[in-house]
């Protein structure tokens, strides 16, 4: 049996990447939206979640339309940087980034809800900086939400397909996810090579999902000492 | 300056949901001890003082500086004001220890304290794992800790049994007596204080009123 693991390892390096840029932005919108009302808070928020409920399609449909080749935000980064993002692994991280960020934007702002208020109140007023607050006290104490949002946002970007193909299409070796291999394997009759792919995508899936729900029960034992 | 030391002013009014904060006072380094109901604006009070609420007029004077005019507000890290929460708002994810280190100031000091509030057998536990009155000895060492110019204490008895109460009241009066710094304690208990406030004021829906 010979089975070409290029898609395993394009899956996963594109999904961590998305997943850390993801994280970064996620928490920093989080932090500043989670306990602060202001006006067009609403509108914003459920433009972050949009990806989550549009068809994937329609999210790659609107990512070519900003970075074609012939779009404003493509000829752009091609000018300046000499980037070009569609038919690249570029767009397949932005592809599983977009969808992805819902996930770990809601994680991330529940977590940064939970605790209590005053704590953060408190540390300011012993001195500590915004900055100082933010590591020691605001970070640690969300970092388990955090964490199921990370572990959502991966799952939901290794899965990513229909937008993937939009942006990236399907080029072996590149841009060829496990998603899009399933797909061109059942496509062609290579049902072996597309069944491997779907053992694994699924063990990896249900892994992520043992191991994320395994721990939130041990934080609830902790936290209910039982 | 000498005229200006260890003296609180404040003159501020702030608009709440149902009515509005109206509070003018003058304390020196004693204990002025807020009355009245629940909602009726003591906490916010504190707030404005400590820089976490924001009065919509007025001013706040602390040994002579502004920490709050029309035009000025000094922030919250800058007012060196020791604060304990009603919940006490002790960091579950730190130990004793490593919560009244987070803003000390002088550790001979602190060693001193602990002593005294005999809290130094419980360095390593997490706040989970200690009593409330345990708990409330912790939230008026760490406040110290950083050398406070005037402490605000929200409630800090409420949720003690009695004879936990009746030690922790003599232990703030000893206290007070040795830092000489204004105090203001928020309480629902008449008795407390009658006991424990060198003046009292009624906190009637945002109105400070002086009993």
């Amino acid at each position: 049996m010979d089975v070409n693991f290029a898609p395993l390892w394009i899956s996963l390096k594109t999904a961590t990447v998305a997943t850390i840029v993801v994280f970064v932005f996620g928490i920093v919108f989080a932090r500043l939206f989670a306990r602060r009302e202001f006006p067009g808070k609403t509108v914003l928020e459920s433009l972050f979640l949009l990806p989550m409920v549009l068809p994937p399609t329609v999210v790659g449909f609107g990512l070519l339309y900003l970075f074609g080749r012939n779009a404003f935000l493509g000829r752009l980064l091609e000018e300046l940087f000499g980037l070009q993002i569609v038919f690249t692994p570029y767009s397949v991280v932005l592809a599983a980034a977009v969808v992805s960020f819902p996930l770990m934007y809601q994680s991330a702002k529940a977590a940064f809800q939970q605790y209590d208020a005053s704590l953060e109140q408190v540390a300011y007023t012993m001195g500590a900086s915004r900055f100082r607050v933010f590591w020691t006290i605001s970070f640690p104490l969300a970092w388990p939400g955090l964490m199921s949002g990370i572990v959502l946002a991966f799952a939901r970007a290794l899965g990513e397909f229909g937008a993937t193909l939009m942006v990236a299409g399907y080029i072996p070796g590149v841009t060829e996810t496990i998603p899009l291999a399933i797909y061109f394997a059942v496509e062609s009759g290579d049902e072996m090579t597309a069944g491997i792919w779907v053992v694994i995508s699924s063990l990896l899936g249900f892994l992520m999902l043992l191991w994320l729900n395994g721990r939130n029960e041990r934080i609830r034992r902790r936290l209910t000492g039982e | 300056m000498d005229g200006w030391d260890n003296m609180l002013e404040v003159t501020i009014e702030k608009r709440l949901r149902h009515f509005h904060l109206q509070a003018d006072f003058t304390m020196k380094d004693e204990i002025v001890v807020l009355t009245g109901k629940s909602g009726s604006g003591k906490t916010t009070l504190l707030n404005c003082i400590a820089g976490i609420a924001f009065p919509d007029r007025g001013f706040i004077r602390l040994n002579g500086h502004v920490l709050f005019s029309e035009n000025d507000s000094v922030p919250i890290q800058q007012r060196h004001i020791g604060y304990v929460f009603q919940n006490y708002a002790l960091f579950p994810h730190m130990t004793v220890m490593e919560n009244i280190e987070y803003g000390m100031k002088d550790e001979e000091l602190v060693g001193k304290l602990m002593k005294e509030l005999e809290i130094e057998h419980l360095t390593n536990a997490y706040p989970q794992q200690i009593s409330g009155g345990e708990k409330q000895r912790v939230a008026l060492v760490r406040a110290l800790a950083t050398k406070p110019k005037l402490l605000l204490l929200d409630e800090p008895f409420a949720a003690l049994d009695d004879e936990t109460k009746e030690k922790s009241h003599e232990q703030l009066i000893r206290l007070h007596r040795k830092w000489k710094i204004p105090v203001i304690l928020v309480t629902h208990s008449m008795s407390e204080a009658e006991k424990l406030g060198d003046v009292i004021y009624k906190m009637e829906y945002g109105n400070l009123l002086q009993t």
